[in-house]
């Protein structure tokens, strides 16, 4: 037979093997893992009694491949890199109706015959996929091009489908003569394989805890980013998305909050290139895969960046075959999905008159009410400010695909638009990307491959998440303002100002004005480039060497025109900011992979390599105020009549890396892997530039031990156990430099620059460092219909990039030191489980849950220090800290007083002897010293941010061409501080209140023992109190999807054509007060102490969300 | 590979690059006057210590807990404001030290190098100063830290930090330019004769403290009439041009925290103390004791410092003594300079310190008659103020009437021993002994265990 070039490589592999009375299909598997390549063959063409004897040293695969099978009666065909078997016959291999080796009686008479083609779920044909008809021995299997024929009785046969790596397929011919059909990749098939740091591996054989996101299972619904693809999916990662505005941040830790001052967020790797971390500008639908590396085992080839743990996302890559173009769009519409009720127009201004009349009563004065009777009288609902400033916002996406390619060249290019209008009125998000990813085999031993993305997106800002107060706040004003006022007075004019008939909203403006006249729109454009070229030096050892870069420029323009009334910050003349950051970072990678199996028993791949890499920063901004002219926003900053200092900055960070990795498999049964990495980071002091970052693990196969087999109850068993040590080096440039910043004074009236020293430096600054172990359990039954992974886990984490706290008398109140320590255990599970298969329905569920428990365990020898930071409009003079870390004590425990009821009368508060003379009406705090006053002494704490366990289920049924998936997800035993309290149930009475206000605050003796007196400020005047924190527990049906694949003809232009349904967020069980329990307002500070946890102030209410959309392949 | 890794500064300065010229002193010169225009500073807190804690200054409506209990004489170590006022201090002491290190070793103009050290060692023991009437006995820093200072220091004896002080400023009075020498353009620097200002009330405070050395009441004299004699400042005719922000730093301001709308840092205090009717936050009221205190005959001064009227409304009287033509309603940014040191500080200081020396003197009203008569008012004389003590109630009351709400008030009861009678009297507030030195902040001493608290907190 001729052999094209490549099968010809293939089939020169030298190999040494050796048995003696193995099964064939024993003898098979070793010849495919000996040989790196892969038979496919029907089962029976093999007499599963015979035994083979072969003994080859150093000899060509085409050698033995010949010397195996024709004894066998067999010979092979090569398909890219697949070995065909088929028997020797005198028939042509197409379109072979095989007869069977048992002797059964002759072949029925056949009335029908049936052709067709087998593909796989991208379209590309596959051979050797075996077919029988249905309770009958007959069979055949595919040729080199996926096509088949077979006779049958008659309409009612059944034909079923079987390839390894597929999931069976069953199908009834009714009257058609021409069949094509699709098989479904198995995901649950030990012989997937899962990219891994600087390789890949078969899942089977992994030793470390690595989960993989079910891309291809997600990928059926809409997801607009790559976030939602991994929350609620696997266990071990709690995904947060802290701002619910469109393009809003999110947060991702695996395996707990290691570190306090440093990042918490894991290494993103995009086709190999490190710390290219925003998802907001990867296209979901781009994603072939994404991994999560969890323990040190599997991370610390990523040393000092691998201790939050690792996602790995590879992009869809062309495939030889067939040219496949795919299409699809969607559309929908947002709603907001719950509101805070509050208080309309009569309600509120009989409130506020009581109000008055209360504390005129108490304090003795005589001011007059706000509204008469007849006013009130008068008034209707008034202006519900939350309906004026959210809408029913848009959504839709488009994507358009193509790619293919032939054994040696592949591509993959791809379009996607992606546009989501927010709730809140003139906010949103859109994104377009590109990207063209390409590889080829330039000879059999030189490769090379490319990918690239461009993405930009767009983003309309809402004012949310502010400190409130002054500084205003959409939403915070929706809820805040008066709902006597219109929108707009009878002029048309905006009411810009709430002062009649009293200062109301402190000092802020129209929310609806707000939101319609100011801009602040941020823009990204972002470049990912990868290129490598891969040489395979002598058989089995590879070098390998890549280069990309990340560009990434990002815009901000900031404008409120002259004509509208907010806040203080010098807006009423117009007010404008520019701002603009580019970041710029390469990569230059080469390593050495050597695979070798040295007998049946003992295989080996090691990988060594050395890497670069640079990251530069610069920003610009340009501010100015006083605008004659609101005609060009921040076009033209220079027709302002008052221009602020322009800033300016620039950094560059490097990065010099040398690791290795070993993976040693002995028996099939025992696995080792040895890793380490040495990282140079210019962030560090100059005696301390080096860090080392060892690990090992061990996994025992147990499914392969004869004493498990014969149980007959499982159908994978493996035990992983790992140790490691990882590092984290996020903190800033320049920590360990002495750094003199710039301030500023006035010198006769003109403002002149300083300079002042800015940090203590820290030359000894060094590594955080983790060392984490991992005990890890796979489990399969029911020949995997259900698999189990369960893992154990202990981090500790130390030398914590630490903000110590010192006496301000040096100038500083922190330095930056290595100190203390804190750790995270946990348990995590996920189960998969095809629940019901038969011909019409399947009914297939996952799930996981993960535990975590974080401990500090030393604060540098002090036994608590506050952290975290609150509104500094509702507590102002100074910032109240949130939270205490405390030795012993988890991450974000809030810190503050314990509420105890209502005090309800005069007698009472005389009897209990506090000296702080509260009114009857005010809450009571616990007075935890017992002194009598009520001081910080006596704060406690007061829940927790950091979450008991987190969830998700998924459920998928087949019914027919219908698909169900319902996606619920969940967390549980947290807590929610939620600040908006502290402004709609009680304070300053001038603003609207939440509807139960009016009813269910004291109003003498016994009314309440829950809500002070309207009157009372004491709440407000104490700090962090327990009552405004909250249960945070929900569930969530995240995404509910059904759709429909059409039947289409054989004839048909289109290869495939689903359309579905889809909705998110449908329903969030909880108890939470606040507009959603997912939420931090101060996640996305960039200079927010990472310890203000589950904070809940003037943020960006949760959308619930319609789409249809259809999917379309050519 | 160690170059690579080796971190370049591009957007700051660092040792590396720092300290080279006069053009690098001067920034970190004025990184020294910095901090004194943040509201933690003398924005704001400045007179939360000095004020609310006398008798003029009232803490009005929903007043923070810092401020009310400042107000009331409850506060304890836990106090915000105390501790801003400690850390900027410190903040300023920590910059001036590494002017007063590193520029020495600049090669430039010794003149002008000289100047600038003794402004930055004006700046030192200005802080010093305030933190020692505040706190009593203090941890002292003299030179930048480091890695490797000492960042637990106990506390030093007042009377020690009393002889740092005075170098400091002897240095600056030798050193600093006098006013008529300082350029326009650095108008707000430290001149020679704002040192000797300081010094006067340096010496005039010591004498009235247990630290107190011979000689001190003829040295505040010294230094007053020194001022005096240059010749360099005088009395503004009209007494509202000392607040008109078109005639800042003018011959009777002798050292003032500079302030200026934006680009530059604004202060607050106009909005702080104006009723909402004015548009102000109606934070601070003035006392009525105060308000009810001026003679008919002294209308000029009262109808610019208190009133009770916002346009025709009247409401609790509150300080007006700050106006800016710039401010706009609920602003946070005014162009009202803080004035540390003024002229007629200087003239009652003269007598204050006369009185002390020689009571029979007549020549001890020559100064407080000065500012009498400014404001309209017969001059007083040994026989309508006969005895020593009259004479000490006499400028207490004038400090107030003339200096109200610039920051003084404390400090004057203080020296004058007045406190708790006047605070009882005037306030109707017990001021423990204990309470005439503040809480060292509770978060310092946690933070070091050298510290020890003032007794009774």
């Amino acid at each position: 037979r001729a052999f094209d070039g490549k099968a010809q490589t293939l089939l020169d592999r030298k190999i040494t093997i050796q048995f003696s009375n193995q099964e064939i299909e024993e003898a098979l598997d070793k010849i495919e893992k000996v040989a790196d390549v892969r038979f496919m063959y029907s089962p029976q063409l093999i007499s599963a009694s015979r035994r083979v004897n072969l003994n080859f040293k150093e000899e060509r695969l085409s050698t033995i491949l010949k010397a195996f099978l024709k004894p066998l009666n067999l010979e092979y065909e090569v398909v890219g890199n697949k070995i065909l078997l088929n028997r020797i016959s005198a028939f042509p291999t197409q379109n072979t109706i095989k007869e069977q080796e048992k002797n059964i009686p002759n072949i029925e008479v056949a009335e029908q015959t049936v052709s067709g083609i087998v593909t796989d779920e991208k379209g590309e044909t596959l051979p050797g996929v075996n077919i029988l008809v249905k309770g009958t021995q007959k069979g055949v299997t595919t040729d080199a091009k996926g096509q088949f024929k077979i006779s049958v009785a008659d309409g009612n046969a059944v034909l079923v489908f079987t390839s390894v790596g597929y999931k069976k397929q069953e199908v009834t011919i009714g009257g058609k003569t021409q069949l094509n059909i699709s098989l479904q990749l198995d995901t649950q098939s030990l012989e997937e394989v899962v990219v891994v740091g600087y390789g890949t591996q078969k899942k089977k054989d992994l030793t470390g805890s690595v989960s993989s996101v079910p891309v291809k299972d997600i990928d059926k619904v809409p997801v607009s980013r790559a976030d939602q693809m991994i929350q609620g999916r696997v266990s071990g990662v709690q995904v947060i998305q802290t701002n619910a505005a469109p393009g809003g941040n999110v947060s991702i830790r695996i395996r707990g909050t290691n570190s306090i001052n440093s990042g918490n967020e894991p290494l993103f790797v995009v086709d190999g290139f490190p710390g290219a971390g925003d998802l907001n500008t990867i296209n979901p639908s781009d994603i072939e895969s994404i991994e999560i590396l969890k323990d040190a085992s599997s991370t610390a080839i990523y040393g000092s960046r691998g201790a939050n743990g690792v996602v790995l996302i590879t992009t869809k890559k062309g495939k030889a075959g067939k040219q496949i173009i795919n299409f699809e769009a969607y559309t929908g519409i947002q709603q907001v999905a719950k509101k805070y009720d509050m208080m309309n127009a009569r309600e509120f201004a009989t409130h506020l008159d009581s109000v008055t009349a209360q504390n005129n009563r108490a304090n003795g004065t005589k001011t007059p009410l706000n509204y008469t009777p007849a006013q009130i009288a008068a008034m209707g609902e008034g202006t519900n400010w939350q309906d004026q400033v959210l809408r029913v916002a848009r959504i839709s996406n488009y994507q358009f695909s193509i790619s293919g390619g032939t054994n040696d060249t592949k591509y993959n290019f791809s379009a996607g638009y992606f546009n989501q209008e927010g709730i809140v009125i003139n906010s949103g998000f859109e994104r377009g990307t590109l990207r063209f990813n390409f590889d080829k085999t330039i000879s059999p031993r030189l490769k090379m491959g490319y990918t690239s993305q461009l993405a930009y997106s767009s983003q309309n800002d809402a004012l949310v998440n502010t400190v409130g107060g002054s500084a205003g706040g959409t939403v915070y004003d929706a809820l805040r303002f008066n709902p006597v006022m219109p929108v707009r007075d009878s002029t048309g004019a905006y009411t810009y100002k709430n002062d009649d008939p009293n200062h109301f909203v402190d000092v802020a403006g129209n929310p609806v004005a707000y939101a319609e006249n100011v801009t602040d729109h941020r823009t990204n454009l972002r470049t990912l480039l990868t290129g490598f070229g891969e040489y395979e030096i002598i058989d089995g050892l590879k070098l390998r060497m890549s280069i990309g870069t990340d560009i990434n420029y990002s815009t901000r323009d900031y404008f409120t025109p002259s004509y509208l009334y907010i806040t203080t910050q010098n807006t009423s003349s117009g007010s404008s900011q520019k701002t603009s950051n580019t970041n710029f970072s390469w990569v230059n990678e080469n390593t050495l992979t050597y695979d070798r199996q040295f007998d049946k028993n003992n295989f080996l791949n090691a990988v060594a390599g050395a890497s670069v890499q640079v990251f530069k920063q610069n920003n610009f901004t340009a501010a100015a105020n006083n605008f004659f002219t609101n005609q060009l926003g921040t076009d033209n900053l220079g027709i302002a009549g008052t221009t602020l200092p322009n800033n300016t900055s620039s950094q560059k960070n490097t990065l010099a890396s040398f690791f290795g990795r070993v993976n040693y498999q002995f028996m099939n049964k025992y696995l080792f892997t040895v890793t380490m990495r040495a990282d140079g980071s210019s962030r560090f002091g100059d005696g301390n530039k080096w860090g080392y970052f060892p690990s090992g693990a061990f996994a025992w196969r147990l499914i392969n031990e004869s004493f498990i087999e014969k149980l007959k109850v499982f159908s994978d068993l493996k035990l992983r156990i790992g140790y490691g040590v990882t590092g984290n080096q996020e903190i800033g440039s320049y920590q360990s430099l002495p750094q003199y910043t710039s301030n500023g004074y006035t010198l006769n009236g003109v403002r002149v620059i300083g300079l002042s020293p800015n940090n203590i430096p820290n030359p000894n600054l060094s590594w955080e460092s983790t060392a984490s172990s991992d005990i890890g359990l796979d489990i399969g039954l029911f020949n995997n219909r259900l698999t189990v992974t369960t893992d154990i886990y202990y981090k500790k984490t130390q030398n914590l990039l630490f903000n110590k706290y010192i006496p301000t008398e040096s100038g500083f109140s922190t330095a930056l030191i290595n100190a203390g320590s804190l750790e995270n255990k946990g348990l995590e599970i996920s189960i998969n489980g095809l629940a019901v298969t038969t011909k019409k329905f399947d009914w297939e569920v996952s799930g996981n849950i993960s535990f975590n428990r974080n401990k500090v365990l030393d604060l540098n020898g002090t036994d608590n220090l506050l952290a975290g930071s609150s509104s500094g409009s509702i507590f102002p003079g100074s910032v109240t800290p949130t939270s205490i870390l405390k030795v012993g004590e988890p991450i974000g425990s809030f810190y503050g007083y314990q509420f105890n009821g209502i005090w309800q009368t005069a007698e009472e508060i005389t009897a209990s002897g506090i000296k702080t003379k509260p009114k009857p009406g005010d809450p009571k705090y616990v007075d935890q010293n017992n002194d009598g006053i009520i001081s910080g002494t006596d704060r406690t704490i007061i829940g927790n941010a950091l979450p008991k366990f987190v969830y998700g289920i998924t459920n998928s049924f087949r019914y027919g061409r219908f698909n169900l998936t319902v996606f619920m997800q969940g967390v549980s035993g947290y807590n929610v501080l939620n600040e908006n309290l502290y402004e709609l149930e009680n304070g300053f009475p001038g603003t609207n209140k939440l509807k139960y206000v009016a009813t269910e605050s004291w109003t003498g003796p016994g009314t309440s023992n829950r809500l002070p007196s309207v009157s009372s400020i004491l709440r407000r005047g104490t700090g962090i109190t327990s009552e405004v924190i909250e249960s945070g527990d929900y569930l969530r049906v995240k995404t509910a999807t059904l759709s429909y694949n059409l039947a289409l003809k054989n004839a048909s232009v289109f290869r495939s054509a689903t359309i579905y349904v889809t909705a998110q967020n449908l329903f969030t069980f909880t108890n939470y007060s606040g507009y959603n329990p997912e939420v931090n307002s101060y996640g996305n500070n960039s200079n927010a102490n990472n310890m203000s946890l589950n904070t809940d102030y003037n943020s960006y209410p949760l959308a619930r969300t319609f789409i249809i959309g259809a999917k379309i392949g050519f | 590979c160690k170059d690579f890794l080796k971190e370049e500064p591009y957007s700051f300065l660092s040792n590396s690059n720092f300290y080279q010229n006069e053009n690098d002193a001067l920034a970190a010169l004025n990184g020294v006057f910095t901090p004194m225009q943040a509201q933690s500073f003398y924005g704001r807190t400045a007179w939360l210590i000095t004020e609310l804690t006398g008798d003029n200054l009232l803490a009005l409506g929903n007043a923070t807990v810092d401020r009310g209990t400042l107000n009331n004489y409850t506060f304890t170590a836990s106090n915000g404001e105390i501790s801003n006022w400690w850390n900027q201090n410190y903040l300023m002491i920590n910059r001036a030290n590494d002017v007063i290190v590193n520029v020495p070793n600049i090669s430039m103009d010794t003149t002008r190098r000289n100047d600038i050290v003794g402004n930055a060692k004006f700046l030192r023991a200005l802080a010093y100063f305030e933190l020692m009437r505040t706190f009593g006995d203090l941890p002292v820093f003299l030179a930048p830290t480091g890695a490797q200072s000492n960042l637990t220091p106990s506390r030093t004896p007042v009377a020690d930090i009393y002889k740092l002080i005075i170098q400091d400023l002897k240095y600056a009075e030798a050193n600093c330019l006098p006013e008529n020498k300082i350029a326009t353009v650095n108008k707000g620097r430290v001149s020679s004769g704002a040192a000797s200002s300081l010094l006067a009330k340096v010496y005039l405070t010591r004498a009235s403290t247990s630290a107190a050395a011979p000689g001190d009441y003829a040295d505040a004299l010294n230094q007053c009439n020194k001022v005096i004699n240059s010749g360099l400042y005088k009395l503004l005719p009209v007494y509202a041009d000392i607040f008109d922000c078109n005639k800042k730093n003018g011959a009777e301001h002798i050292f003032s925290v500079q302030f200026e709308m934006p680009p530059s840092t604004g202060n607050i205090v106009i909005r702080m103390m104006y009723p909402t009717q004015s548009g102000g936050s109606a934070s601070f009221g003035a006392s009525t004791s105060l308000f009810n205190s001026y003679t008919k005959a002294d209308s000029t001064r009262k109808n610019w410092n208190v009133t009770n009227k916002s346009g025709t409304t009247t409401v609790s009287p509150y300080f007006f003594k700050y106006r800016d033509s710039q401010w706009t309603s609920q602003s946070n940014n005014s162009r009202t300079n803080w004035l540390i040191l003024r002229y007629a500080d200087v003239l009652l200081m003269q007598s204050e310190a006369m009185n002390q020396l020689d009571a029979g003197d007549a020549k001890k009203f020559d100064g407080i008659n000065k500012v009498r008569t400014r404001a309209g008012l017969a001059g007083l004389n040994l026989s309508n103020t006969p005895a020593k003590d009259n004479f000490v109630d006499a400028l207490l009351n004038e400090r107030a009437w003339e200096l109200c709400m610039e920051g003084h008030r404390r400090w004057d009861l203080l020296r004058m021993g007045k406190l708790k009678q006047v605070m009882q009297a005037n306030r109707g507030v017990t001021v423990q002994d204990n309470q005439l030195l503040l809480p060292i902040p509770q978060t310092e001493l946690d933070l070091n265990p050298n510290l020890k608290q003032n007794p009774g907190f």
